[in-house]
């Protein structure tokens, strides 16, 4: 992608990303208990903190544009829902995006976040070391009480569970304007398809739970979506 | 009989000139360069307050004069004494390792780098008088040495002890000779370091990465009518009995703990921890075992942990000469 002044390059766009978390398809409302899964138990949602790396734009000439920036979303903090790159892609047709929920394994190295916010998600070395791929709190209901559950994912043994989400045959074209890839995660979807999510059943703590850590890499498949803003195929 | 021939008459010249020149340059303090543990990573230094050897000994010396108090009674180490990891009682949030944080006091006040919490002190703390400093013998030129100005204001004062803040850096403790091969845990700390570092315990979210603080705030079940903390400055009620995550490196020498200072000892501690949680509105997702009012220890674990926590402890931190009292008065 380097500069070329060339009249028949081309012109350059900025590529941004934009991230919402929704439950049953609306925007999620934060520490409310008001929401059931699909075994019909009460949960609230007051954290979700993820990585989001490796995004890859496929052009309609077999081009593939890869950016290597990891980004980090905190759905309390408004400024990491929102992310330009740095790099520009070219004006054209398109056929597909990916992206990867959490870090490749190669990315997930201990110290590869030397400051916060990004570093507080560390993953105990004892543990395996690298970074929770991530934080998703709240409260569940059992009985008449009111639990907190920490849904904390990455991966166990050695075996990085990071999830590839691919949108290959989805094509559009990018025009002047910025190219707005909208990645909404459906909350629900983490907690069912293929395994129903019992609270009661997981507990609070699932980070040395290698059962659950596999339940979670099952759901994820579903959980995030890509809307191109501008579409125009 | 020697020979100068006219070329080698120029070089001279041009040797004499270049070093007169040189001479007569104004010469800026010397950098300082931060002595960084292994494993830690760089401070993130403020391009309008590099790190100077003149301005470190200015912001050492301000440290231990009680001139920086309006009423001239006080110095910044009358509260931060050295043998207590520059903490005192009853809870005096220690300094150490203060040039990585960006939350500072118990309620999280002030934000931004260790400069902006020490012009919160002398401008809001101490009220500092600055004619005293300006017609002081002494600190207008040790002041012009470091920032080129003999006017003093808050802003240098802050900026000379926020030097002095960054070079207090803790990082030999017996966890940290571990981590470089140099020593071993003992059985009952290595227990605890696994509980400390697992759910099992569950320390480490908010005790977090190599200065066992994440420095954010949090409810962390205190109390069933908690203090405000951070609601004092956000004015959000979901802020509610929020308080800083202090750092536990020295933990063992910073009695009493918690903001109030509630707790004298390391296994009263521990002791909340397992069966001592009260339920609030606010209390933080990462108190798991709130629901049934701690994660319930065995005595033996409850040793484990507090052997594992002693581990933090640098007793270099409390002796080292850089850090103590240049001044000839004592505090």
């Amino acid at each position: 992608m380097a500069c070329n002044s060339s009249p028949d390059i081309a012109p350059m766009v900025d590529v941004n990303l934009n991230f919402s978390h929704l439950m049953n398809s609306q925007p999620v409302q934060l520490d409310k208990l008001i929401y059931q899964n699909s075994l019909g138990q009460d949960f609230s949602i007051k954290t979700i903190k993820y990585f989001i790396s490796d995004v890859k734009l496929y052009k309609a000439d077999g081009q593939v544009f890869e950016f290597p920036d990891i980004h980090y979303v905190n759905i309390r903090t408004p400024e990491t829902l929102t992310y330009r790159f740095s790099e520009k892609i070219p004006e054209g047709k398109y056929t597909g995006i990916s992206f990867v929920y959490g870090l490749t394994k190669e990315e997930n190295i201990s110290g590869r976040f030397p400051d916060p916010p990004e570093s507080l998600m560390e993953w105990p070395e004892i543990l395996g070391g690298g970074y929770h791929y991530m934080k998703l709190e709240g409260e569940y209901k059992m009985a008449n009480e009111v639990l907190f559950f920490n849904f904390h994912a990455r991966m166990l043994d050695g075996v990085s569970n990071e999830i590839h989400i691919y949108d290959l045959d989805h094509p559009f074209s990018v025009t002047s304007k910025a190219l707005n890839l909208d990645i909404a995660m459906e909350i629900q979807h983490w907690f069912t398809n293929p395994n129903d999510w019992d609270f009661t059943y997981f507990g609070p703590n699932i980070m040395s739970n290698a059962e659950a850590q596999q339940a979670i890499h099952e759901n994820g498949k579903d959980v995030f979506s890509i809307t191109i803003k501008d579409d125009q195929p | 009989m020697k020979r100068i021939s006219i070329g080698s008459l120029c070089s001279l010249i041009v040797i004499f000139y270049s070093c007169s020149e040189t001479i007569q340059e104004p010469r800026g303090p010397t950098p300082f360069t931060l002595d960084i543990p292994a494993g830690f990573p760089e401070q993130n230094i403020q391009e309008d307050n590099p790190i100077t050897q003149e301005g470190v000994e200015l912001g050492r010396k301000l440290f231990y004069d009680s001139i920086i108090s309006n009423d001239g009674l006080k110095a910044c180490a009358t509260c931060h004494i050295q043998a207590n990891s520059f903490s005192s009682n009853p809870s005096v949030i220690p300094h150490i390792n203060l040039g990585w944080s960006h939350n500072f006091l118990w309620n999280g006040a002030v934000t931004g780098h260790v400069e902006d919490a020490m012009r919160f002190e002398v401008e809001d703390f101490f009220n500092t008088d600055l004619s005293k400093l300006n017609n002081h013998t002494e600190y207008p030129s040790l002041f012009e040495k470091v920032f080129g100005t003999t006017t003093i204001t808050t802003k240098e004062i802050a900026y000379a002890l926020a030097q002095f803040e960054r070079t207090m850096i803790s990082g030999n403790s017996k966890f940290d000779k571990v981590q470089r091969g140099e020593d071993e845990f003992t059985n009952a700390e290595e227990k605890g370091m696994q509980m400390f570092f697992t759910e099992k315990a569950d320390c480490f979210h908010c005790h977090a990465t190599v200065f066992f603080t994440d420095n954010l705030l949090h409810n962390n079940a205190l109390d069933a009518s908690p203090e405000p903390g951070l609601f004092e400055v956000t004015g959000d009620t979901l802020d509610y009995g929020k308080f800083k995550s202090p750092t536990l490196r020295n933990i063992e020498y910073t009695s009493p703990y918690m903001h109030d200072g509630r707790f004298k000892t390391l296994e009263e501690v521990v002791d909340f921890y397992s069966d001592g949680l009260k339920h609030s509105t606010t209390v933080d997702p990462l108190m798991t075992y709130l629901y049934q009012g701690g994660n319930h220890l065995t005595a033996e674990e409850k040793t484990e942990l507090v052997a594992f926590l002693k581990t933090l402890s640098d007793p270099s931190y409390l002796t080292n000469p850089q850090f103590s009292n240049p001044n000839n008065t004592s505090n």
